[in-house]
């Protein structure tokens, strides 16, 4: 119970940041007629940014810089997600199909990218980012 | 100047801020190297693709989800810049202005990759 109560002004920033980004990209569709234009918005790293605060106000900058490097290989895995949809809808022409297709591409990457980091910074940096 | 629709703005403040706070969640309760995958899920972008999937149909909603998937891929790889510039920014000015400059960075990074890709 203790737990919940310290996560909840955290969930709450993190709704609030969420929130603000798909609704701004909502209002830039409606205002900018090129779509994909408004998609930059859908990029933006809320997650990230969420957490480095969180990590960054209740903990150091060092645990948030580490938060953002481990950002990076989820972003990777991103691209490697987005690259997927472009390429399914083109090709399968079904949406659901190609956005489950997506997320299975974006966990399996992201999983993958995660151990090759690590591996390599235990090898040559001597220590361990999670 | 275009009618925004009040309804559909209401509708997606709370799925875009669930999809944050749900992978969040997720990644607190999942231990080690699942929780570090979690951070980067594309939650923003999930909840705006199902956002078109309300307003179009058919045909038009794969014409554009592709259009919105390729503004997306420039921001994304603005993002990974943003994330290792972050990294970097943050143990030389501290998290708060180490933030910002990276968030700065990504304003700059992402519609120039767009134009970019745009153009080729």
């Amino acid at each position: 119970m203790h737990m919940i109560i310290i996560n909840f002004r955290d969930l709450c920033l993190r709704f609030i940041l969420g929130g603000a980004t798909v609704a701004g990209c909502f209002v830039l569709l409606q205002f900018i007629p090129s779509k994909s234009f408004a998609g930059l918005l859908a990029a933006f790293p809320a997650i990230m940014s969420a957490s480095v605060i969180i990590a960054g106000h209740f903990g150091n900058s060092k645990q948030a810089a580490d938060i953002a490097l481990g950002a990076s290989t989820g972003m990777l895995a991103c691209i490697s997600c987005i690259l997927t949809v472009i390429l399914c809808i083109e090709h399968l022409k079904s949406w659901s199909i190609s956005i489950i297709i997506a997320l299975l591409v974006w966990f399996l990457s992201a999983y993958l990218l995660n151990y090759l980091i690590n591996v390599f910074l235990e090898k040559y940096m001597g220590a361990v980012h999670v | 100047m275009p009618n925004i629709d009040l309804l559909a703005f209401l509708f997606r403040f709370p799925l875009g801020g669930c999809a944050v706070a749900v992978s969040t969640l997720a990644a607190k309760n999942s231990k080690g190297r699942l929780g570090g995958i979690l951070l980067a899920f594309p939650a923003v972008y999930l909840a705006t693709v199902l956002g078109l999937s309300m307003d179009f149909k058919g045909s038009d909603l794969l014409f554009a989800t592709a259009q919105l998937s390729k503004g997306s891929f420039a921001g994304m790889a603005a993002d990974f810049f943003c994330a290792v510039a972050a990294s970097f920014l943050i143990l030389r000015y501290g998290w708060k202005l180490g933030l910002i400059l990276s968030l700065l960075l990504w304003a700059l990074i992402a519609p120039l990759l767009y134009f970019i890709s745009v153009c080729f």
